[in-house]
């Protein structure tokens, strides 16, 4: 599933911000354009690609959220929205207004929260406005930057809000030539500890959880592979592999920790398919001959397998050599 | 020859007056709309019925009581997409076509959107209008190009349609005609009962002297005599038109925009070569 930007304006600023160097280096007030969105439906549609997903920057604060929205389930794509909830009284009574009832295998919402002690009060406020009107369509994100990190306040979100029992788990990564926070490789064997003191929590609560991106399997010990296998509802993933963004100015790129490099136009291809093995071959290509972002991933018999990819490309690159 | 498709008024005297002719019917609402199927149908065919508001679409209260009337809908803009979006299924169930003016520039958008949501649509270009031909470039290369399947859009339909595949280079033709304003095809009564070869005639009060059970003689008129002619006046003169290979499809419409600049050149040129690409490769 590929992801379109309609806009790169953000409410928050996220110390992890992954897109953070994309940000910087686009102008805010570009947002996407109605001729664009149709081309990009339309070749949506001829990939045989059913699944759009919407983000930012905040998506809401595109002045046609809401149409676009509503004019890409009128062609039949179900739609994913990755929002932080952060929305004006304004915005949000027009997405309740005409989004509400629509049926959550067609509409869904993954609602990035951060933790609420680390977020200003008003913020989260607005958040919870937005969980109580659209909770039926609305699944949780919580990016991890840091190795003591907290899901119970999550778990309580969801439960009081009864949301979506779901958490979608993104690593920060580093942004090659940027200074963002992300997890550094010597605290995942702390991070994979400290994910899974949270397991009776979400599995008493019934709330399933799905890896982003560029984990490492070995961070793992196999009775925490065992737990995860059960949290992730048998959905248990370490790949790094090109997510695929369109940018409001119908550029495109892997992923926004690799979005400076080898950002394309989206003209350049005439499908899904072509952009996704471009991206892909690069992938290899700022590999190279590292395999993963351990030592012994370049021994290890999982990554031969392709069961595990070694972690985030991003961590590998020297970024001297691949800025266009 | 075919026999002449009338376009009229709701008018039960005109439509009384025929017997198994084709018609088209020209109002400016919806209040008759079930009826006139109806009354057309008693003794004649409805080709159409032509609604010209002043409107938006969205304003429109759609009717699904509609769904056996071809309806050709001539609005002013979309309006409020939100509004219109409820109205979505209901349209997609009725026989409509929705034509935009090109004098306001959001109608290019609007037409990209309702075609590639699956309705039918088209653009109206006002007499003496100066044209945004990169917008009607980037309408056509939609049209043309896109990579997904969407409504038809006209005129641009009616001339890739429409042509002799035999002879492509030697073959013009009137798009008009989708506007039922082509007089090969359409004449027009109006509830005087005088007859005219197109709209423009008709609001000028150029009328036919042949009487209203002759009608099909009207290719026999000077009036006729003269729209031909004046399709071919550029080559008399040596008019830029007579050397352009788009003048098969606009017929020197837009000979007055040559004036300002030859957008209408490469605009009807490049329309001229999809027409044969996609008639001859494709």
């Amino acid at each position: 599933m590929a992801n379109v930007l309609l806009t790169e304006k953000c409410v928050r600023s996220c110390p992890y911000c992954f897109a953070k160097e994309y940000m910087t280096n686009s102008s805010v007030e570009e947002i996407l354009k109605w001729e664009d969105l149709i081309y990009i439906a339309d070749l949506f549609e001829s990939s045989n690609e059913k699944h759009i997903s919407l983000l930012g920057g905040e998506p809401s604060l595109h002045p046609n959220f809401t149409e676009f929205i509503l004019y890409l389930l009128k062609r039949n794509f179900h739609v994913n929205v990755f929002t932080s909830g952060i929305m004006s009284e304004k915005i949000l009574l027009k997405a309740k207004e005409n989004l509400r009832t629509i049926d959550p295998e067609q509409l869904s919402f993954v609602c990035n929260i951060n933790n609420p002690k680390d977020s200003l009060k008003n913020e989260f406020q607005k958040v919870k406005k937005f969980l109580k009107v659209f909770n039926k369509q609305t699944s949780t994100s919580f990016n991890i930057y840091k190795s003591d990190f907290d899901l119970n306040f999550l778990i309580d979100i969801i439960k009081e809000y009864q949301l979506k029992p779901h958490i979608r788990l993104g690593l920060a990564h580093p942004i090659p030539g940027a200074n963002n926070f992300f997890l550094k490789i010597n605290e995942f064997k702390v991070f994979a500890k400290r994910l899974m003191s949270f397991f009776n929590n979400l599995e008493n609560n019934e709330i399933s959880i799905g890896l982003d991106c560029g984990f490492v399997m070995c961070i793992f010990s196999d009775t925490q592979l065992g737990k995860l296998f059960k949290l992730t509802n048998n959905r248990l993933g370490f790949s790094c592999g090109p997510a695929i963004d369109f940018g409001p100015d119908m550029s495109v790129w892997s992923c926004f920790p690799l979005s400076n490099i080898h950002k394309k136009s989206i003209y350049d291809f005439n499908s899904l398919k072509e952009i996704y093995d471009f991206y892909f071959n690069m992938n290899k290509e700022i590999r190279g001959d590292k395999i993963g972002i351990l030592k012994k991933c370049s021994s290890c018999s999982f990554n031969k397998r392709n069961l595990c990819a070694g972690g985030c490309t991003a961590h590998l690159v020297d970024i001297k050599n691949f800025i266009v | 020859m075919d026999k002449y498709i009338i376009v009229s008024p709701y008018s039960t005297t005109v439509i009384d007056k025929f017997r198994e002719r084709q018609f088209v019917i020209l109002v400016n609402d919806f209040d008759n709309i079930n009826e006139i199927l109806e009354c057309v149908n008693r003794n004649n065919f409805l080709v159409s019925i032509q609604v010209n508001l002043n409107s938006s679409l969205s304003s429109i209260d759609f009717n699904e009581k509609w769904d056996n009337v071809p309806l050709r809908i001539v609005v002013s803009d979309l309006g409020d997409y939100l509004t219109f979006h409820k109205k979505i299924d209901l349209i997609r169930k009725l026989n409509i076509l929705f034509y935009f003016p090109i004098n306001k520039i959001d109608n290019f958008l609007n037409i990209q959107i309702l075609s590639s949501l699956g309705i039918n649509c088209g653009f109206i270009i006002s007499d003496g209008q100066l044209l945004d031909w990169g917008k009607l470039s980037e309408l056509l290369y939609y049209y043309m190009y896109s990579k997904s399947k969407h409504s038809i859009i006209e005129p641009f339909d009616y001339i890739i349609q429409n042509n002799n595949k035999n002879d492509i280079f030697n073959n013009f033709v009137d798009y008009n005609n989708v506007y039922f304003n082509d007089p090969d095809y359409y004449i027009h009564i109006d509830s005087e009962q005088n007859i005219s070869l197109s709209f423009e005639n008709s609001k000028r009060n150029i009328f036919l002297d042949i009487g209203i059970d002759n009608i099909d003689s009207a290719k026999e008129t000077k009036q006729y005599k003269n729209i031909i002619e004046d399709r071919h006046k550029h080559f008399i003169i040596n008019h830029p038109c007579s050397y352009c290979p788009g003048w098969r499809i606009c017929l020197g419409k837009f000979s007055y925009c040559l004036r300002s600049s030859n957008g209408c050149i490469e605009f009807f040129t490049e329309l001229f070569n999809s027409k044969y690409i996609l008639n001859n490769i494709l």
